[in-house]
C-alpha cells in the first residue's frame, strides 16, 4: 500500500517536470508577450527593454534551466500582464474549476448510473433505450450550443435562473448542466456494457437460483461490481472535464482556471501559462492517484496484488 | 358578521401597509443602485498606467481615478483637474490645477502628487505600459502647491491631450502600501473606489461623497468581463445586466426591437483599412492602389457585414478626431473603371494575399473576405491568411504578412489623428508606406504649436494619404451598447469610456 503511494507520487513528479517541459519551449516557440502588452504606442526601443527586464532575452536553455530552478521552489513569477504572482492566480481560480469540475461529475454519475442499469437490465424495453439516446444527444450536441441554449430558455425566456456568472448556487446549475451533458452519456454507456457483462456472470445465476429480489441482484450484486471500472474511468475523465470546462468557462463567465489559462495563452502571458498547467497537472494527476488508491480498496483483488 | 368587516378592515390595512413599505423601498432602491455593467473583457491590473492601456481599462480606471485632461464626447480636450494650461515657450507649459480634489483616502492631490506620478511613468526603470504616450516629456517641476510645470524635449503641441490617459495617484498612500498594495487597494480622487477586483474577470466599485466631481447618482457599479457575445446579450435582456458593449451588429437589429431595451451606438476614433505595402513592386504605382480602393463597395460592407453600424471612409481619422477633412470623400464603388486603371497600368495576373486576424476586431475576416471578393471581380487574384493575435501582432511590429493586411488603428484616448499617421513614417518598422513629403508633413504636425495651422497641416496629410492611397480604406467602426431603458445618463463617446457620474436610474 504505501508502495503503492510513494509510486504514484513519483509519477507526479516525472509527470510535472514533463509536462511544464513541453509547455515551456510550445509556449516560448509560439510568440512574442511584450509586443502584444506594450501596446501599439511603444519603440522597439522599449520593447527591447521590457524584455531584459523580464530575462526574455537570454538562450532558450538558459531561460528553461532558470525556470526548472524556480519551479522546484514553486516560482513561477509574475503575470506579464497584470503583476500579481502567477501561482497566486491560479490558485485563487483553481476552487472554482474545481466546484465546477467536481459537480458536472457527480451529477454525471448520478444520472448515468440509474440510465446506465436501467438500459442494461430493461434493455429489451423502448423507454430504456430512448434514456440511452437522450444522454446520446448530450454528448452529440456541442457546448456551445447547449450552453447558449439554456441560457436562452431558462435565463431569457423563463428567468428561472441566472445567465453568467458564479455567486450563488443558482449561477452553478446550468454550467453544470452544460458540463455534464457531455460526460453522461460516455458514463452512462460504460454502465451499461458493464452491467451487461455482469449480468452474465455465474454468480448473478447463483444469486438468482436463490430466489432474491430481481431489484435487490440488480442492485447489490450487479451494480456494486459493474462500478469498478467506471470508478478507475472517473479519474481518466476528470482530466477531459478539465478541457472541457474551458468552454464552459467562457460561455458562463465563471472566474475559473480554465477561462485564466485561455487568456492568458491568447496574449502569451508566460508565467501564467505555466502556473495555470502545473496547477491543472497536479490537480489531474492527484485525482488519478487518488482514484487509483481507492480503486484498490475498493476491489480485494486489486489490493491483495497490490501487495504481494 | 362583525369577525367578517374586522377581517376585511384587517386585510386592507396590511395590504396598504404592504403597499407603502414596496413603495418605499421601491423608492429608497431607485434613489441609489447598483449599476451592472458587462464588457467583453476586463483588465489584469488596477494599477492604471502600469500595466494596461486602452479599453477596457479606461472604462474601469476613469470612475475611480482622475486625469490632468479629459476628453469630451466631441473628442475635444477639456480641464479636469487641470483647469487651465498654457505655453510659457514652445517646450515649456504651464498647469493651474483645482484646489479641492481629495483621493478617497483624504490625502491631497496637488502639484506634488501630479509630479510624483508623472515622474513614476516616465522613469524606465518601472516599466509602465503608457510611458510611451507621454515620452516627449522631459521634466516636471512643482511651481506651486497648484501649478505645475511641464517641459518637453521639443515643441509638443499635443501634450494636453496626451495627459488625459494618465490617471494621479496618491503618493504617500503609494510609498506606505509599496506597488503590490496599491495594485490590491487602488485608492484613486473619482467618485468610485474599488470595493472588490477580480483579475480579468469583474469589479465592483461603490460610491464615494468626497470627490469634487460630485456625488454620483448611482451607489455602486458593477463592471464584469463576460467575453461570449451572446451570453453578454442574453445578461441584457436578462435584466441582469443594465449596460452590455458589443452588441453584435446582427443581434443589434433585432435587440433594438425588444421592449425594456435600447441599442445605441457612436463611431469610434477607429479605422479599418487593409494596408498595402507599397514597395512591392505590383504595388508600387499610385494608380493601381488607387483602383483596388475604386474596386470595393464599402457602402455595401457597412450594410451587409456591419449591419449599418460604420461609416464609410476615405482617410484615417473620423469626424470625432483631430486631422479630418470634410472634403475627403470615400472612394467611389467603380468596378469599371477600377479595372480600367488596372489595365492601364499594366497590371496583368495580380495575385494577392490578404492577411488577418479572427475577432481581434469586429469582423476583421468578414470584412477581409469580402474585400477579396470585389478584388476577386476585378481580375486580381486573391487569398486570405488568417493569422492568430500574437503571430498577427508580431508580424505587424516587424514588417511582415506581406502585401497585404487588414488592420484596425485607434486615435483614442486623445483623439488626435498623430496616433494614426504616426505608423505610416518611413522610419517605423510597421510603416508600409515610404513617402518623404508624408514623413516632411508629419514632422512639421508634431511640431507646430498653433492649433489651426497644425490642423491645416494635418488635412493635407489626410489628402495626400487619400491620393496615395497605401492602403484601402474601408470604414470608421460605430460601438454598440445594449442599454435597459431604466439607465439614463448615458452617453456613447468615441474612446469607448462611459461615465458613471451622471448616470441614473430612472
Amino acid at each position: 500500500m504505501t508502495r503503492l503511494i510513494l509510486r504514484r507520487l513519483l509519477e507526479l513528479v516525472i509527470t510535472l517536470v514533463g509536462i511544464w517541459t513541453v509547455l515551456f519551449f510550445v509556449i516560448r516557440l509560439s510568440g512574442d508577450p511584450i509586443a502584444l502588452l506594450m501596446g501599439p504606442g511603444a519603440s522597439s526601443g522599449q520593447i527591447e527593454a521590457m524584455r531584459t527586464d523580464l530575462g526574455l532575452d537570454q538562450s532558450l536553455a538558459a531561460q528553461y534551466l532558470l525556470e526548472l530552478k524556480r519551479m522546484a521552489a514553486l516560482d513561477f513569477g509574475r503575470s506579464i500582464r497584470g503583476g500579481q504572482l502567477a501561482l497566486d492566480l491560479a490558485w485563487s481560480r483553481l476552487a472554482v474549476s474545481l466546484q465546477l469540475t467536481i459537480c458536472a461529475m457527480l451529477v454525471a454519475l448520478l444520472l448515468a448510473l440509474p440510465v446506465g442499469i436501467i438500459a442494461a437490465a430493461w434493455r429489451e424495453r423502448r423507454v430504456a433505450q430512448l434514456l440511452l439516446a437522450i444522454t446520446f444527444l448530450g454528448q452529440a450536441l456541442p457546448i456551445f450550443w447547449t450552453g447558449p441554449m439554456l441560457i436562452l430558455l431558462l435565463s431569457v425566456a423563463w428567468q428561472l435562473l441566472p445567465v453568467a456568472g458564479w455567486q450563488t448556487p443558482s449561477h452553478a446549475v446550468l454550467p453544470v448542466a452544460t458540463l455534464a451533458s457531455v460526460l453522461l452519456a460516455k458514463l452512462a454507456r460504460m454502465v451499461r456494457a458493464e452491467m451487461l457483462d455482469v449480468l452474465e456472470q455465474d454468480y448473478i445465476r447463483t444469486a438468482r437460483s436463490k430466489g432474491l429480489l430481481r431489484g435487490t441482484i440488480i442492485l447489490v450484486h450487479g451494480a456494486r461490481n459493474a462500478m469498478i471500472p467506471v470508478v478507475t474511468v472517473i479519474g481518466a475523465e476528470f482530466g477531459q472535464l478539465v478541457g472541457a470546462a474551458v468552454l464552459t468557462e467562457s460561455i458562463f463567465a465563471i472566474p475559473g482556471i480554465g477561462d485564466m489559462l485561455l487568456n492568458a495563452a491568447l496574449a502569451r502571458d508566460y508565467p501564467v501559462v505555466q502556473a495555470g498547467v502545473f496547477v491543472i497537472t497536479l490537480v489531474v494527476v492527484g485525482v488519478n492517484a487518488a482514484v487509483d488508491v481507492a480503486y484498490s480498496f475498493i476491489d480485494p483483488r486489486v489490493r491483495h496484488a497490490a501487495d504481494r | 358578521m362583525m369577525r367578517i368587516v374586522l377581517k376585511k378592515i384587517g386585510r386592507s390595512l396590511l395590504m396598504t401597509v404592504g403597499i407603502t413599505l414596496g413603495v418605499y423601498s421601491g423608492v429608497a432602491s431607485a434613489q441609489g443602485k447598483v449599476l451592472k455593467v458587462a464588457l467583453g473583457s476586463m483588465v489584469a491590473s488596477m494599477d492604471p498606467n502600469a500595466k494596461t492601456s486602452g479599453p477596457p481599462a479606461t472604462i474601469v480606471f476613469y470612475p475611480v481615478f482622475d486625469t490632468l485632461t479629459f476628453s469630451n464626447e466631441k473628442g475635444e480636450v477639456v480641464p479636469s483637474v487641470a483647469t487651465s494650461w498654457k505655453n510659457t515657450s514652445p517646450t515649456s507649459w504651464e498647469f493651474q490645477l483645482r484646489g479641492d480634489v481629495r483621493f478617497s483616502n483624504g490625502e491631497v492631490l496637488d502639484a506634488q502628487a501630479v509630479k510624483f506620478t508623472l515622474d513614476r511613468v516616465l522613469n524606465p526603470e518601472n516599466k509602465q505600459v503608457v510611458r510611451a504616450r507621454i515620452a516627449t516629456i522631459k521634466a516636471v517641476t512643482v511651481i506651486g502647491a497648484s501649478t505645475v510645470r511641464i517641459d518637453t524635449q521639443s515643441p509638443d503641441p499635443i501634450l494636453p491631450k496626451r495627459l488625459s490617459s494618465i490617471f494621479l495617484l496618491p503618493p504617500t498612500y503609494l510609498r506606505s502600501t509599496g506597488e503590490d498594495g496599491f495594485a490590491q487597494k487602488p485608492i484613486g480622487s473619482g467618485p468610485f473606489k474599488v470595493a472588490a477586483f477580480t483579475p480579468s474577470s469583474q469589479v465592483r466599485l461603490e460610491a464615494v461623497t468626497t470627490s469634487w466631481r460630485g456625488r454620483p447618482n448611482l451607489d455602486g457599479v458593477e463592471i464584469r468581463a463576460i467575453p461570449e457575445a451572446s451570453t453578454r446579450v442574453a445578461s441584457l435582456r436578462a435584466g441582469e445586466a443594465h449596460i452590455v458593449e458589443s452588441i453584435p451588429p446582427d443581434l443589434a437589429q433585432r435587440l433594438s426591437r425588444e421592449r425594456g431595451l435600447q441599442v445605441v451606438a457612436e463611431t469610434l476614433g477607429q479605422v479599418n483599412l487593409i494596408l498595402l505595402n507599397t514597395a512591392e513592386p505590383a504595388l508600387s504605382k499610385k494608380e493601381v492602389r488607387q483602383a483596388l480602393n475604386l474596386a470595393v463597395d464599402k457602402t455595401a460592407i457597412v450594410e451587409g457585414i456591419m449591419k449599418g453600424y460604420a461609416v464609410p471612409t476615405g482617410q484615417l481619422v473620423a469626424p470625432n478626431g483631430t486631422g479630418h477633412s470634410s472634403d475627403i470623400q470615400p472612394y467611389p464603388y467603380d468596378p469599371v473603371k477600377a479595372k480600367a486603371m488596372l489595365d492601364a497600368a499594366g497590371v496583368k495576373d495580380l495575385t494577392l494575399t490578404l492577411h488577418t486576424t479572427q475577432g481581434l476586431q469586429l469582423n476583421d475576416r468578414e470584412m477581409t473576405e469580402a474585400v477579396a471578393g470585389y478584388l476577386n471581380a476585378v481580375g486580381v487574384k486573391t487569398q486570405i491568411q488568417v493569422l492568430e493575435t500574437a503571430a498577427f501582432v508580431q508580424n505587424y511590429h516587424g514588417g511582415g504578412m506581406n502585401p497585404a493586411f487588414f488592420i484596425g488603428w485607434w486615435y483614442f484616448p486623445a483623439m488626435d489623428g498623430d496616433f494614426v499617421y504616426v505608423w505610416n513614417q518611413s522610419g517605423m518598422k510597421q510603416s508600409r508606406f515610404q513617402n518623404a513629403k508624408f514623413d516632411d508633413l508629419y514632422t512639421a504636425s508634431t511640431k507646430e504649436m498653433n492649433p489651426a495651422k497644425r490642423l491645416e497641416i494635418m488635412q493635407s496629410m489626410a489628402r495626400m494619404f487619400h491620393e496615395e492611397a497605401p492602403g484601402i480604406m474601408l470604414l470608421h467602426p460605430r460601438q454598440t451598447y445594449g442599454v435597459r431603458q431604466e439607465v439614463q445618463g448615458f452617453v456613447p463617446r468615441p474612446d469607448r469610456v462611459i461615465v458613471f457620474d451622471r448616470i441614473r436610474f430612472q
